[in-house]
């Protein structure tokens, strides 16, 4: 990079607006650099200054209580080993132990959390359009998992989904004879996903390894659009199993996407698809 | 030391999960953190639930803080920043709402947690910022206000002015770069 392109970079980043992929490398070099820092540092207290003009506000009475109770409570969930903790978002996968039998597992989901509907097809009338909404590959059909839709904050729900999540996947235990990614292995998979938040989570188990320049890519059926939408791509080679988390809160293509959705997975050859080809390794998930 | 140093420092500690740390980090900031939010958001509940995610990021992300990259207080006001951007985005584009920010009235500033000579210093830059912003050309002075009260990308600062995104690039850093100078000169 340039003088003049890190120091147009320096303001973006000062100002919190340059992209985070270009941050990324930005910040590598500012590291290294004490005269950007000081360049940086300088449009920093600029906006810090801006930051400040703003016309005082009071925070109500008991605020800090409030979040010292939040942080106490992500304490303890990580001090009794309970799932999740840190950012989810960067932890894209979440690599877990090798088992099958999705339909049992999603049974007994059903049983822990009143899946309405159990795993068949068809939902109650009277359940909100924003439930979570569990599919499985194992026993085609789909469930809505009925929950408060209290206003959560974004992670929280996050958490809640990822310990569903982790929930289904280890409700069966580990079965005696589990396969380990032979050829024969069933590719099985799941979602669990919140219509309202846009948030969910894909298991997959047995993806077999990508062929060399192809990816696996996460589509996405919604009922508001005859095309199904990208929703993400399966990095890493891992893929043969792993929880991958699904963020569609900033995919414009979903702006205004309402309702049912269904998922299914393509390989690949384009690194940015515009539609899914017709080679489909999971569906109906 | 001075306050950015001694801020830094409390950061550190916060890092090490000592608490009192964060209860004074609390104190300098959360006024001030709750105040720019409000400006975006507009609404006082809303508000309260984003200083609260930002303060337990700040607590959670803490160890990540790498002072060369950022002053601290600018890195909490990115935090908040950034929780705002999403919550905004959250919202239907109606209620996005009118840019309160630019180049407004002088508004008195005070803040109980900071001694009266900072609160002073305060307000004695802000005040000198707002003069200096109105010293730049238009199109400058637009698109800086546009990113600092509204997170715009350039892109989208370019899309809302209808200004090439060249001459958004150019204006942002000519103006930042006048800011500095300006800055400077009144130190002098």
């Amino acid at each position: 990079m340039n003088r003049d392109l890190l120091e147009e970079k320096a303001v973006e980043y000062a100002l919190g607006v340059l992209p985070r992929e270009d941050a990324i490398g930005f910040e590598s070099v500012l590291k290294q650099d004490r005269g950007l820092q000081e360049i940086v540092h300088e449009y920093q207290r600029i906006n810090e200054l801006d930051a400040r003009e703003a016309p005082e506000q009071e925070l109500s009475f008991g605020h800090f209580s409030k979040v010292m109770e939040q942080i106490n409570l992500e304490s303890e969930r990580v001090d009794e080993g309970e799932s999740v903790v840190g950012d989810l978002a960067e932890r894209k996968v979440v690599p877990f132990l090798a088992w099958s039998g999705w339909a049992a597992a999603a049974a007994c989901l059903a049983l822990m959390f009143g899946l309405s509907g159990g795993l068949r097809e068809g939902v109650q009338a009277n359940l909100a359009s924003d439930d979570i909404m569990l599919s499985d590959l194992g026993a085609p059909g789909r469930a809505r998992l009925h929950v408060a839709q209290e206003e959560l904050v974004l992670e929280t729900r996050m958490m809640e989904l990822a310990d569903l999540a982790e929930t289904y996947w280890y409700s069966q235990g580990l079965p005696p004879e589990s396969v380990e990614g032979g050829s024969e292995a069933p590719t099985g998979g799941f979602t669990i996903f919140d219509s309202k938040n846009k948030i969910g989570f894909l298991g997959v188990e047995n993806l077999p390894a990508g062929k060399h320049g192809k990816a696996y890519h996460l589509w996405a059926q919604t009922q508001n659009e005859s095309a199904p939408l990208r929703a993400g791509i399966l990095r890493g080679s891992e893929t043969s199993r792993g929880l991958f988390f699904i963020d569609l809160t900033q995919n414009g293509a979903f702006e205004d996407f309402r309702g049912d959705v269904s998922f299914f997975v393509t390989e690949e050859s384009e690194e940015l698809p515009s539609a899914p080809s017709g080679n489909v390794v999971l569906s109906g998930i | 030391m001075d306050e950015a140093s001694r801020e830094a420092e409390l950061i550190r500690r916060i890092a090490l999960d000592e608490r009192d740390a964060f209860d004074e980090l609390y104190t300098r900031y959360s006024r001030s953190l709750y105040s720019y939010a409000y400006k975006f958001l507009g609404d006082r509940s809303q508000t309260e639930e984003v200083i609260q995610d930002a303060f337990v990021k700040i607590w959670r992300t803490s160890k990540n803080y790498d002072p060369t990259l950022s002053r601290p207080f600018s890195w909490a006001v990115l935090v908040t920043k950034r929780l705002c951007i999403d919550r905004l985005r959250r919202r239907k584009p109606e209620v996005l709402m009118e840019d309160p920010m630019i180049l407004g009235n002088a508004i008195d500033y005070t803040s109980q947690e900071r001694s009266p000579v900072e609160s002073a210093a305060i307000d004695e830059e802000v005040g000198r910022l707002k003069e200096m912003l109105l010293q730049l050309p238009k199109s400058q002075c637009e698109s800086l206000s546009l990113a600092m009260s509204r997170g715009l990308t350039q892109q989208e600062i370019s899309d809302t002015l209808s200004m090439p995104l060249g001459t958004v690039k150019t204006s942002m850093r000519r103006g930042m770069q006048r800011l500095k100078q300006l800055m400077t000169q009144c130190y002098e």
